[in-house]
């Protein structure tokens, strides 16, 4: 039973971090390799003022959000800037400059060793040592982003993005000012992207550098392609299967590196198929083509 | 000084390396193969296979760790890229999909071997000479000649030969090479065959100078695309110049910085690179 | 205060070595419908994209009402109330017909993703009434029927229409067509012109670039033609059509 419980804080969690980024990714068409960096500037931010400055957790949960917002606002002035191919590659500079932080900051986030001992909190009462507390909070955590992520698009201001995607010329052309549209999307998406860090944080107790790599970033950006880009639930999907698909695996008994590998091989040999023939995802309508959208 | 400036440039080679093969793949099928890396680390470990079976016989292990760099490569543009490009796919999806290869590759690689580093010892080629009162090894020197040696030859080929003349024309424009009557397909394939080859040379050099791991690909493959963006997609010159310049940067941050930060300053480099070609409204000309 | 809404001034532009503005100048008054003709690459998108901000001249100026447009961005520019068709259709594709017309509406409380999460039913309100208007702008124009289906399932005529519906939603002064009917069946042709013409009924002023000479001096109050990025001659439409120097124009 804790077990599955434990399978459903992880899905809650990435379903929330996919949602979150196929607002950039599915609706304003922004490909970003940061997902990562923020969700670990959440997780950060969250865990250093628990274990320091014993502050509750949703206050940290929140602090953590402000400075994702704070930040990508930053980043995103300077990285959204650059052309849609170029965007791709400085979102990846930054994801790196991000974990190089992360792996070599010791006075804070004490690098490759992380962070240790960060409290779990009673959520709604339930004792800490039980997963059914973060269970329920991952499950509201997930629900929030996507109600969060709905009503973003489903406003003028999602349609305004929709058009940026398909032809930001043409939305220059009605007076939108596309440059403030995108960086308030990046900043909401890496806000929601930290916030499951948080959580993340305060659920395994202990955090270090190598659950934020790059390579997590292209986990998250397969979780929205392979569940379909700006499609309703596409992105929940894509997360669950992603995360659901390779504990199957355990029931197999195998030992923990061997399994992780076999888990990994599994993944891409998944990606890769569905790249080949299904491109749009399983829930998916549009394709990035070549030449823009192609529905 | 004199360290940072040999370090740089034996590591800037490899890069150089690295680089030149992955952009020219790029520039002739469009695809940011990022499998590469997995290629890339394959022939390390074939070679070090291939040394231990044949007990120490380093030119057949390399020639062995050569061609199936080559036949890994071109299988893996046969199989995934190629169908990609029948079905028009994405630079995204194909990206992905190359990603999703290089995990199998990857993980196949960790599952059979662990993760922990393997390391290959030549006590001749580890002799230390010194140079200008820095340190240099045969097997450092060495590799600094056959990368800069190898990076001739596909400037040679691409120059001087017909199969050169093929693929820069199909880099130029696809479709139009098509309609001259190119087999686009065939001189994709070819050329990510060379270049994958090629590039196994400098994971043998590596092999020797810090040991096998099955990231190693991955690790340098980074380092190389930065290379490859700041020096440019199109060109050798560029891309070779990218990669000596890389592994400037990554050394003079750990003569100015503690250790680690280094790499942090490649990708921060890269960022300021990218943004100094900005133009806010691009797509203006219609 | 006169009437001249408009005010271009000795405006350059090159690409590459090929001169495309070279010192044009010109003006307009509110409420005129103004042609510009010429041949191919005579430079009329060229002014169409400087004016509008897309493209920076290396010399000259464009004063809207008396503020120095030159050099602004263009979503500056259009905010300022100029709204634009492209020569080649530009439409959101992938979205319905009346999403486009909402797009092109000014002011949007639910653009502002403040408003979206704290003003929810502020911009609700505001998002009605401008549905409103955009499905009764659609059936003034008899894309009505089509208003759910993608723009990009509708003719090209269709689509045409569409994109000059889109710039009387934004409601601007100034409307700036490039070829509206270019390359459309006849019974389209009428329709779009019969829209053109009323327009400065509505307090608004059109700049038309067109081949089609007809339709040209149908609408037209005034026309300028242009060659190699120059004026070449400027009245009413017949006096224009019977100017000598056209036709050396189109000889060279």
């Amino acid at each position: 039973m804790e077990y599955v419980l434990h399978i459903i804080v992880v899905a809650g969690i990435y379903v929330g971090l996919a949602i979150a980024l196929d607002l950039l990714i599915g609706h304003t068409g922004l490909l970003s390799l940061a997902h990562a960096a923020f969700y670990g500037l959440g997780a950060y931010t969250s865990a250093l003022l628990s274990v320091y400055l014993d502050t509750p957790f949703l206050v940290s949960l929140v602090a953590g959000a402000c400075l994702a917002i704070l930040l990508s606002l930053l980043c995103g002035i300077i990285v959204l800037r650059l052309s849609a191919e170029a965007f791709a590659i400085g979102t990846f500079g930054l994801q790196m400059v991000l974990f190089s932080i992360y792996n070599n900051w010791m006075e804070m986030t004490k690098g490759p060793f992380g962070l240790k001992d960060i409290p779990r909190p009673a959520i709604l009462g339930l004792s800490p040592q039980s997963h059914l507390g973060f269970s329920i909070m991952a499950v509201a955590y997930a629900v929030v982003a996507y109600l969060i992520a709905s009503r973003a698009s489903t406003s003028p201001f999602g349609r305004v993005l929709r058009a940026i995607r398909e032809d930001e010329v043409l939305a220059w052309s009605f007076g939108k000012s596309t440059h403030r549209f995108k960086i308030t999307v990046f900043a909401l998406s890496a806000a929601l992207a930290a916030i499951g860090g948080g959580i993340y944080a305060h659920y395994v107790t202990y955090i270090d550098p190598t659950s934020f790599t790059v390579m997590e970033s292209v986990l998250v950006v397969s979780m929205v392609i392979i569940g379909g880009a700006a499609s309703r639930y596409g992105a929940a999907v894509g997360a669950v299967v992603l995360v659901v698909f390779p504990e199957l695996l355990c029931f197999l008994g195998l030992p923990g590196s061997v399994a992780a590998n076999l888990r990994q091989i599994l993944y891409g040999g998944f990606l890769v198929a569905l790249m080949i023939w299904r491109p749009q995802g399983l829930l998916g309508t549009y394709t990035f083509s070549k030449g823009g959208i192609r529905g | 000084m004199v360290q940072v400036l040999m370090n740089s440039i034996v590591t800037g080679a490899m890069y150089a390396l690295v680089a030149v093969t992955f952009s020219r793949i790029y520039s002739v099928s469009k695809v940011l193969h990022f499998a590469y890396a997995g290629v890339y680390t394959v022939s390390a470990y074939t070679y070090y296979i291939a040394f231990q079976a044949t007990n120490g016989r380093n030119w057949v292990a390399a020639a062995i760790a050569v061609a199936i760099a080559g036949i890994l490569g071109g299988a893996i543009e046969r199989l995934v890229y190629r169908p990609l490009r029948t079905r028009h796919a994405s630079g995204l999806t194909t990206l992905l999909a190359s990603l999703g290869v290089l995990m199998v590759v990857q993980n196949s690689i960790a599952l059979f071997f662990g993760d922990l580093s393997r390391t290959l010892h030549s006590s001749e080629l580890a002799l230390k000479v010194e140079v200008f009162g820095a340190y240099l090894t045969p097997l450092r020197a060495f590799t600094v000649v056959i990368s800069l040696w190898l990076i001739l030859v596909c400037w040679f080929l691409l120059r001087f030969t017909r199969f050169g003349l093929k693929v820069r024309a199909v880099a130029d424009n696809q479709g139009l090479a098509s309609v001259a009557g190119l087999d686009n397909d065939r001189i994709i394939l070819w050329t990510t065959a060379i270049a994958s080859a090629i590039s196994a040379v400098a994971a043998i050099c590596q092999a020797y100078d810090t040991g096998i791991n099955p990231l190693m690909g991955f690790n340098i493959l980074l380092m190389g695309v930065v290379a490859a963006v700041v020096g440019g997609m199109h060109g050798l010159l560029g891309a070779s110049a990218g990669g000596f310049f890389v592994a400037l940067v990554q050394n003079l941050g750990t003569w100015v910085f503690p250790n680690q930060w280094q790499d942090m300053f490649v990708f921060v480099l890269l960022i300021a690179f990218l943004l100094s070609r900005v133009s806010v409204f691009s797509a203006t000309q219609r | 205060m006169t009437d001249t809404l408009l005010e271009i001034c000795g405006l350059n532009k090159s690409f590459e070595g090929v001169n495309a503005l070279c010192g044009f100048s010109c003006s307009m008054k509110r409420g005129e419908i103004l042609g510009l003709i010429g041949p191919n690459g005579a430079g009329k998108t060229t002014l169409f994209n400087v004016i509008t901000g897309f493209i920076e001249p290396e010399d000259g100026e464009v004063i809207l009402k008396g503020v120095n447009l030159t050099n602004s961005a263009p979503h500056r520019i259009a905010k300022l109330g100029v709204a634009r068709t492209f020569q080649d259709v530009r439409l959101v594709r992938q979205v319905s017909v009346v999403d486009n017309v909402l797009l092109s509406f000014r002011a949007q409380l639910g653009e502002k993703l403040g408003n979206v999460f704290f003003h929810w039913s502020k911009s609700q309100k505001c998002e009605r009434e401008n549905f409103k208007v955009a499905m009764s702008l659609l059936e003034k124009t008899g894309l009505y029927e089509e208003s759910n289906e993608l723009a990009n399932d509708l003719s090209y005529g269709q689509q045409k229409l569409l994109s000059l519906v889109c710039c009387l939603a934004a409601d601007a002064e100034i409307l700036l067509l490039d070829e509206p009917v270019a390359g459309t069946a006849p019974a389209m042709i009428e329709q779009i012109l019969s829209i053109i013409r009323d327009l400065p009924k509505q307090d608004k002023s059109v700049i038309v670039i067109e081949h089609n000479l007809e339709a040209i001096s149908r609408i037209c109050d005034r026309a300028i033609f242009m060659d190699a990025g120059a004026k070449i001659s400027e009245g009413t439409p017949e006096e224009v059509h019977n100017d000598p120097k056209i036709i050396e124009a189109y000889l060279d």
